[in-house]
C-alpha cells in the first residue's frame, strides 16, 4: 500500500520539475540541432529549406563570427589574469579581519548582486568622454581625456574594466570559502617553523586552495563567455568589430538579421563550447568538496 | 573600496541632482562631481510619471514573485523524490538533471524563442518566469539540504503514520529552511536582474521589465536625459540592495555552494 501511493508520490513530485526542463531545456536544444540544418528566416516563419552543414561551412569563412570569438577569447584571457590575482588578494586581506574589511565586502559584494544592464548603463555614462565621471578622475591626476568606448583599441578594455569590477565580488567570495576551509593547525605550524607570510601564502594557502582556484578559473571562464548586456548596451559591437562578442553576434544574427538557421548553427558551436567547459567544472566540483 | 562603490555613489548621488548640475559639475572633479549641492526629487518625478517606470518596476515584482513561489516548489518537490524516497532509474532521472545544468541559457535562447512561440506565450509574464521555474541548480541545492535531514525524524513519522505529503511539508521543509532562503535569495536575484531574455521576448513595452526599459531609454540614439537614467538606476538597484545586505550569509552560502550569482 505503502508502496503504491510512494508511486504516485514520486510521480506528482518529479512532473512538474521534468515537464519544465523537458520544455525549457532539453526541446530547445533539439531544435536548435535540427534548425542548424536548415535555411530558416525569421521574416518568413512558413519557409525551411534543408541544406545539411552549409551553416557550419559558412562558419569557418565567416569573418565576423572569427572576430567574435577571438574578442571574446581576449576578453575572458585578460579578465582572468587581472581579477583572479586581484580576487586573491582582497580575499587574504578580508580573511584577516583587520577593521574595515566588513565594509570592504559589502563594497566588492554589491557589484555582483547589481543587474547587468543597470551597471553597463552606469558605466557607460562613465565612460563618457565629454562629462563621463572617468575623464573627470583621470583629470584631477593630470590625464587627457580619453575617449574609452568609442576607440577600437579602447572599447574592449573598457568593457573588461566594468567585467572585473561586477564579478571580482564573486571570485573572492568562493576564494574566501576555500580560504576557510583551510585548518588553522596548517598556518600555526608554519608559523612555527618560521615561515614568514608570503612563505605561508606560497607554500601553504595555494597549493591547498588549488581546486577552489580551479573551480573559480573555470566559472570566470563561463561567465566571461557569456558577456552580452555590456556589448548590447555599450558599443553594439563597434567600433569596427571592435568588442564584437559571440553572444551578442548569435543575438544579432537572429534578431538583426532575423537568419534563424545561422543562429541556431552558431549557438550549436557556443553549446559544445561551454558544456565542455562546464563538464571541466564538473569534474572539478566533483572532488571539490572532499577536504 | 573606493573603486567599487564610486559608481554606486555616482549613480545615487547624480540621481538627485538637476540636468544642469550634473553636466555643470561633471568638470573638472570636485565632491560636486559626485554628491548633490542641491538635491531635487525631479528625476523620479520624471521618471515615474513621466516614462511610467514605477510600471516596470511592478513588472519586476509580479514576474519575480512568480517565479520565486513557484520556483521553490517545483524544485523542492523534485529535490525530496530524489533525496527521500526510491524508485528504478532514480540516478538516471538526476543525472539528466545535472546534464540540464550545465546547458548555458546563452546557447538556447534563440531555440527558446522559438518555444515560447510554438506554446504562444510571447509577450506574456509566463514567457518571462515560466522557463526557469524548473531550476536544475536549484534541485541539486535542496536536494543536498533535505540528504542532511537526519533519517530517524521520517521514521519516526511513518511509524506514527504520516503520509509523504506530510513528512515533506512538516519535517523536511521545516528543517531545510537555510537552504530556502538561499535558493529565494538567487532566484529572486536572478529574476530581478535578468536583461537578455526580457530583451528578447517581451515585445510589449507596458509589460517589459525594469533592466530592458532604463537600457532602452539609455540608447545612444536617444536624447541623454542623464538624470532619469540615473533615478531609475537607483529605483531598480534599491531592492537587490536592500535584500543582499539583509541576507548577505544566505547568498555567500549559495554563491559558496552553486557558483550561481
Amino acid at each position: 500500500m505503502r508502496r503504491l501511493r510512494d508511486g504516485a508520490t514520486i510521480a506528482l513530485f518529479l512532473t512538474p520539475a521534468f515537464v519544465g526542463l523537458g520544455l525549457f531545456h532539453f526541446l530547445p536544444i533539439f531544435i536548435a540541432l535540427r534548425g542548424s540544418l536548415f535555411d530558416l528566416n525569421l521574416l518568413v516563419p512558413d519557409r525551411e529549406t534543408f541544406i545539411g552543414v552549409e551553416h557550419y561551412m559558412t562558419m569557418l569563412s565567416d569573418e565576423e563570427f572569427r572576430r567574435s570569438l577571438l574578442n571574446t577569447v581576449v576578453y575572458t584571457g585578460t579578465k582572468l589574469v587581472i581579477q583572479l590575482p586581484l580576487s586573491f588578494g582582497l580575499a587574504l586581506l578580508i580573511e584577516t579581519r583587520l577593521r574595515g574589511t566588513t565594509l570592504l565586502r559589502s563594497a566588492i559584494f554589491a557589484p555582483t548582486v547589481t543587474a547587468v544592464a543597470i551597471a553597463a548603463v552606469i558605466w557607460g555614462l562613465m565612460y563618457q568622454p565629454q562629462a563621463g565621471l572617468i575623464n573627470s578622475i583621470l583629470g584631477a591626476v593630470g590625464i587627457e581625456p580619453q575617449s574609452f568606448l568609442t576607440s577600437k583599441d579602447q572599447a574592449l578594455p573598457s568593457i573588461i574594466a566594468l567585467g572585473i569590477w561586477q564579478d571580482t565580488g564573486l571570485t573572492v567570495l568562493i576564494l574566501l570559502g576555500g580560504l576557510q576551509g583551510i585548518p588553522r593547525d596548517f598556518y600555526e605550524a608554519a608559523q612555527l617553523d618560521g615561515a614568514s607570510g608570503w612563505q605561508a601564502v606560497r607554500h601553504l594557502t595555494l597549493p591547498l586552495l588549488r581546486r577552489t582556484i580551479l573551480f573559480t578559473v573555470v566559472l570566470t571562464t563561463i561567465f566571461a563567455f557569456k558577456v552580452f548586456a555590456e556589448v548590447k548596451i555599450m558599443t553594439e559591437g563597434g567600433p569596427e568589430n571592435s568588442t564584437l562578442m559571440t553572444v551578442y553576434y548569435i543575438y544579432k544574427k537572429a534578431f538583426v538579421f532575423l537568419d534563424l538557421g545561422y543562429a541556431f548553427a552558431l549557438a550549436v558551436v557556443l553549446m559544445a563550447i561551454l558544456i565542455a567547459i562546464a563538464l571541466l567544472q564538473g569534474r572539478i566540483l566533483r572532488t571539490r568538496f572532499e577536504y | 573600496m573606493l573603486t567599487f562603490a564610486t559608481p554606486f555613489l555616482w549613480m545615487f548621488g547624480s540621481a538627485f541632482k538637476t540636468q544642469g548640475d550634473i553636466f555643470a559639475h561633471a568638470y573638472p572633479l570636485t565632491w560636486e562631481t559626485i554628491l548633490p549641492a542641491r538635491p531635487t526629487l525631479d528625476n523620479f518625478a520624471s521618471v515615474i510619471f513621466g516614462r511610467g517606470i514605477g510600471r516596470n518596476f511592478l513588472n519586476n515584482l509580479i514576474v519575480a514573485a512568480a517565479q520565486v513561489v513557484l520556483t521553490l516548489t517545483v524544485c523542492a518537490m523534485a529535490a525530496y523524490a530524489f533525496a527521500r524516497l526510491r524508485f528504478p532509474g532514480r540516478d538516471a532521472l538526476f543525472g539528466l538533471v545535472l546534464f540540464a545544468a550545465l546547458i548555458p541559457f546563452e546557447a538556447t535562447m534563440i531555440p527558446l524563442f522559438q518555444v515560447m512561440g510554438i506554446l504562444d506565450l510571447r509577450s506574456t509574464y509566463f514567457a518571462l518566469f515560466l522557463p526557469w521555474i524548473a531550476n536544475p541548480l536549484g534541485i541539486f541545492l535542496l536536494r543536498q539540504a533535505f540528504l542532511e535531514v537526519p533519517r530517524d525524524y521520517e521514521e519516526a513519522a511513518i511509524i506514527e503514520g504520516a503520509s509523504r505529503l506530510q513528512i515533506f511539508w512538516n519535517i523536511v521543509l521545516p528543517m531545510s529552511r537555510p537552504a530556502l532562503i538561499t535558493l529565494v535569495l538567487l532566484t529572486f536575484l536572478w529574476s530581478w536582474n535578468s536583461y537578455l531574455w526580457p530583451l528578447i521576448v517581451m515585445q510589449d513595452s507596458s509589460k517589459q521589465v525594469i533592466q530592458v526599459a532604463i537600457a532602452s531609454f539609455s540608447a545612444p540614439e536617444q536624447l541623454p536625459s542623464w538624470g532619469d537614467i540615473f533615478a531609475a538606476s537607483a529605483l531598480a538597484t534599491v531592492p537587490v540592495l536592500t535584500i543582499f545586505l539583509l541576507l548577505q550569509r544566505y547568498y555567500v552560502r549559495g554563491v559558496a555552494m552553486s557558483g550561481l550569482k
